[in-house]
């Protein structure tokens, strides 16, 4: 007998009632909190690492007002001044403090990337799970324009459309969004099949769960999961995309202290203030390896079979 | 199509130069295997042996370590997983646990073969290439003798149109056949020891008795001794001639194939050959059943692992392990009471 | 004791394979095809037969989490074959599932007193749930202090007895159990065979058991159906099919199960089957066994056997059907 692939494997006759808004986080993820996560996160080293990192660049960020020798406007030093007790990171050519700056970028950079973050983990889990769990016509035509988004190099398409607005830290977000999301709402979507195929959910059906319920008892805390790892992850990413599209000049604006368009500014004295490019670049990679670090901990940790 | 009689066990005749010496003798094996919770004392001090030719059965519930000692005696358990921890594997008088790695390599394979039970195939790469790698890895073939030679054992494993099939893939071969490419492919190299780990679990039951009537049959042609792990009682009635039981990482009792099913010593192998569903008989509405699960293996009952859902214990078996006690012919049971009681008939 | 379960002629058929553009399946597995039994109230009715036979099919059938392709299902004299809905939900407070698979079929997230009153909540009789949940878990041998654990913290015989909590919770009349105890140990095996038997007999329940091994069917049925590619090819009492099955399937299935007694084995006289069971994509026609039969003749190629009652109760669809013990001794 040659193996057969079943396809199209028909829907409960259930699933004609339509799946309402997903509510309900909190019964989602607390048994997340209930397993210990963090305490096992912290027995992996370089998990550890990452969450320091991540921790000190948050902290950074929140408290930047605070720990701020100076105001990250204010033109209070000589310019291309050079790392000193007074200006740790030096100045920049309007001889503001470079180390300020960097602290406030955090806020930014890090902020940007948080909410465009949410944003994509929203719509790609309400997407992905929708279509994932009725199948069917909704299925095919939703998938069929995530292709067609998916088919243009994301960032190129980024660019293009945070060109259709004012250049702002806002525009960029949303342009990030806009295109990245399609990429998680597919992998969304293939989390939701497996799970819905999986005996459990069946036993919820046979239990006599409405659709919504058995999607949010049973579907999406086995689906969060992952995806907390790859928001984790793609964090990183996001943040090289936010100084990179800053760094070309679409999303921060002179003088906002974003680190990609700090990178963009201190481009012209590359070799005589080196340090204009190298804080704002190191900042920019500890962000990055934090959340990788942090998002492969979590990883392993989540797996249900740890 | 074919009516067949199971045959009485084939006798194989033993070569006078090695007689009395086993193939293969395992001496107070000790495996351990890390896991979160602590270290998994998988197998704890199990010791037997395999004549030339013999078929020994090693019978227990998952988890009671007979799998661990398949794999440690051919080296196999990963590293980060576990390692064996004290004993000796001797084959032919060469201990296993101490050789080079490469040395390892050759008699794996060659001398010692190994079938799973989940058919483990090379998705990408045709049948009769992975056979002959096999044959080529061990033996100076070129590759078309190689080839040759693979399509003979696939014929030899009953795969009809040999020639054709070993150009197939693996997922173009049904379980059955699959199972069966696997066995030509441990055998292809005339092992002396063929080690079977639940090689009919994952199949259904017409195509299991296919599979054992092979290997049967194989193991007539080529004159190897089999060691057959399963949790199966009812396929070690027909197919060893020795049978040994293990539970909670020990070996609890050994015998003759006909003397553990008629006079079971040991407590749990009665309770267990008790609680297996059977064919024939008299209908019982409820089966006798052994109370209770299987033992943590990272904090062991002291004593007698089995005392605590043995009707039987008393204060002795909670307080000291029961050593093997010769009970009757070639059959030993490890249980403080094995001499002279009977726990019931079977 | 009257009827609870009438499956008439029921067929159902999975699409396989398309192209990349237009989705129109290539072939159709004949997952079902056409089977019809009844169960009545209070007895154990076994469905039998190797993997792809369309058992488990047919348990989802009846379960409804599947819809029938053709034919009908009545459940305590009502048609159920098409309620979907609000009505399906209702229905599934009188039949219940017991799954296989102890680890797939507990959502690892949940704890067990979540998952034993999952039916209770989602058919809104939350108020209550909690002490019902701890007489459930007493009822199936399990410490009712034990509800706030996670399914990975038990072991697997504990674990499908949470199943069976589960599926008792909303006091169901039918409970279809697909292979209840297959992916148990042996001592496990028979403390969960032994928990459905006295279940049946404290509550009064029906069971649909579907099984691949007829030993262990031997020991909780009352009737037994025997399914090949499809079909159902044998239907007997539990005395009538082990002590004389009809047809030449049943006989080579019930002698390829090994019995645990070196004696008998011995002695044995055992039909080998050779080959393989077909492609359920293109069954054999006429008599869907004769690739495999050693009774063929020319009419089994032709024509196709009827399910017809030989004897008693007892049907077979062979055109030869003698009957034969389940473990044939040697004189």
């Amino acid at each position: 007998m040659t193996d057969i692939q079943l396809i199209g494997s028909p829907m409960a006759p259930e699933a004609e009632e339509v799946v309402p808004a997903l509510v309900g986080a909190e019964r989602v993820l607390q048994p997340l909190a209930r397993r210990g996560v963090f305490r096992r996160l912290m027995r992996d080293w370089t998990a550890r690492i990452g969450f320091v990192l991540v921790v000190l660049l948050v902290l950074a960020a929140v408290l930047a007002p605070l720990l701020a020798p100076h105001e990250p406007l204010a033109l209070d030093g000589g310019s291309f001044e050079s790392p000193s007790w007074s200006h740790p990171f030096g100045t920049d050519r309007l001889g503001r403090d470079l180390f300020s700056r960097i602290l406030f970028g955090a806020r930014l950079s890090l902020g940007t990337a948080f909410f465009a973050s949410l944003l994509i983990t929203f719509a790609a889990v309400f997407v992905g799970s929708v279509t994932g769990f009725l199948g069917g016509a909704v299925d095919s035509v939703v998938m069929r324009v995530v292709d067609t988004i998916l088919a243009f190099p994301s960032l190129l398409l980024a660019i293009v459309v945070a060109g259709l607005f004012k250049p702002s830290l806002w525009s960029l977000m949303l342009a990030l969004a806009s295109v990245w999301w399609v990429g998680y709402a597919r992998i969304v979507r293939g989390l939701v099949l497996a799970v819905r195929e999986r005996q459990f959910v069946t036993a919820a059906r046979v239990a006599g769960g409405r659709s919504s319920r058995i999607l949010i008892r049973h579907i999406l805390p086995n689906v969060l999961p992952p995806v907390i790892v790859l928001a984790t992850l793609e964090m990183g990413t996001l943040i090289l995309a936010i100084s990179a599209l800053s760094f070309l000049g679409l999303g921060a604006q002179p003088p906002t202290p974003e680190w990609g368009a700090m990178l963009n500014e201190g481009k012209n004295h590359f070799f005589s203030a080196p340090h204009l490019m190298l804080f704002p670049g190191l900042a920019i990679s500890a962000a990055v390896l934090g959340f990788n670090l942090l998002g492969d901990g979590l990883r392993d940790v989540l797996d249900p079979k740890s | 199509m074919r009516q067949t009689t199971s045959q009485a066990q084939p006798t194989v005749t033993v070569d006078a130069s090695t007689a009395g010496r086993p193939l293969l003798e395992v001496r107070d094996l000790r495996t351990e295997y890390r896991s979160p919770s602590g270290i998994v004392r998988a197998v704890d001090g199990v010791s037997f042996t395999i004549n030339p030719g013999e078929v020994l059965a090693v019978v227990g519930e998952s988890g009671c370590g007979k799998t661990a000692t398949a794999l440690s005696i051919l080296g196999l358990i990963p590293r980060h997983a576990g390692q064996v921890v004290g004993g000796q594997v001797l084959f032919e008088g060469e201990d296993l646990l101490s050789v080079r790695a490469e040395r390892l390599r050759q008699i794996r394979g060659d001398r010692i073969a190994m079938i799973f039970q989940e058919p483990t195939l090379d998705p990408v790469r045709r049948i009769g290439d992975q056979i002959s790698e096999v044959l080529r890895a061990h033996r100076a073939l070129s590759h078309h003798d190689a080839w040759n030679q693979a399509v003979e054992f696939l014929g030899l494993v009953g795969i009809p149109r040999a020639a054709e099939r070993a150009r197939d893939y693996p997922h173009q071969f049904s379980g059955g056949m699959r199972q069966r490419a696997l066995i030509a492919m441990a055998v292809a190299l005339r092992p002396d020891l063929l080690i079977a780990d639940e090689p009919t679990t994952a199949l259904d039951v017409t195509i299991q008795a296919q599979i054992l009537e092979l290997l049967l049959e194989v193991r007539r042609s080529l004159g190897m001794a089999i060691l057959l792990i399963t949790h199966d009682l009812g396929i070690v009635a027909g197919f060893a001639e020795r049978v040994m039981v293990m539970y909670g990482g020990r070996k609890v009792e050994e015998a003759p194939v006909r003397s553990l099913y008629r006079q079971p010593k040991h407590p749990y192998t009665w309770g267990l050959l008790g609680c297996t569903t059977r064919l024939d008989g008299n209908r019982r509405d409820r089966l006798p059943q052994i109370t209770g699960a299987p033992p943590s293996l990272i904090s062991p009952p002291t004593g007698c692992r089995f005392a605590p859902r043995c009707p039987h214990a008393q204060e002795l078996c909670r307080a000291s392990y029961p050593a093997l006690l010769e009970v009757g012919d070639r059959h030993r049971a490890a249980c403080h009471f094995a001499e002279g009681e009977e726990w019931g008939s079977s | 004791m009257g009827e609870l379960l009438r499956v008439t002629d029921v067929v159902k058929r999975f699409p396989v394979g398309r192209g990349l553009l237009l989705r129109k399946p290539t072939a159709e597995v004949h997952a079902v095809d056409g089977v019809s039994f009844t169960i009545n109230s209070g007895e154990t009715f076994a469905l039998v037969g190797e993997s792809g036979c369309g058992k488990t099919t047919t348990a989802n059938l009846v379960l409804r989490l599947l819809d029938v392709d053709a034919g009908r299902i009545d459940f305590a004299g009502e048609e159920i074959t098409h309620r979907r809905g609000k009505r399906l939900r209702e229905l599934r407070r009188d039949i219940q599932m017991i799954f296989q698979d102890p680890v797939a079929s507990l959502n690892p997230r949940m704890t067990v007193r979540d998952i034993v009153a999952e039916p209770l909540v989602a058919q809104g009789r939350r108020r209550g749930a909690t002490g019902q949940v701890a007489e459930l878990l007493e009822r199936v041998g399990l410490d009712p202090d034990h509800a706030g654990r996670y399914p990975h913290e038990f072991s697997g015989g504990q674990r499908q007895r949470i199943g069976i909590a589960r599926a008792l919770a909303l006091s169901p009349k039918l409970i279809v159990c697909d292979e209840p105890v297959s992916a148990l140990d042996v001592s496990m095996r028979a403390q969960v065979l032994n928990l459905l038997l006295d279940l049946q007999t404290d509550l009064g329940l029906t069971y649909l058991f579907i099984s691949h091994d007829l030993s262990v069917v031997r020991h909780v049925c009352d009737r037994v159906g025997v399914m090949y590619l499809g079909k159902i090819v044998e239907v007997a009492k539990r005395e009538q099919l082990f002590g004389g099955a009809l047809h030449p399937y049943t006989q080579a299935l019930l002698s390829a199960v090994p019995v645990p007694d070196p004696d008998v084995e011995v002695k044995r006289r055992r039909i080998v089957l050779q080959g393989e069971v077909p492609s359920p994509l293109h069954p054999p026609p006429a008599c869907r066994f004769h690739t495999r039969c050693w009774k063929v003749e020319t009419i089994c190629r032709n024509e196709t056997p009827e399910l017809e009652v030989r004897c008693g109760q007892h049907k077979a669809s062979c055109h030869f059907a003698e009957p034969r013990a389940a473990v044939e001794i040697h004189a």
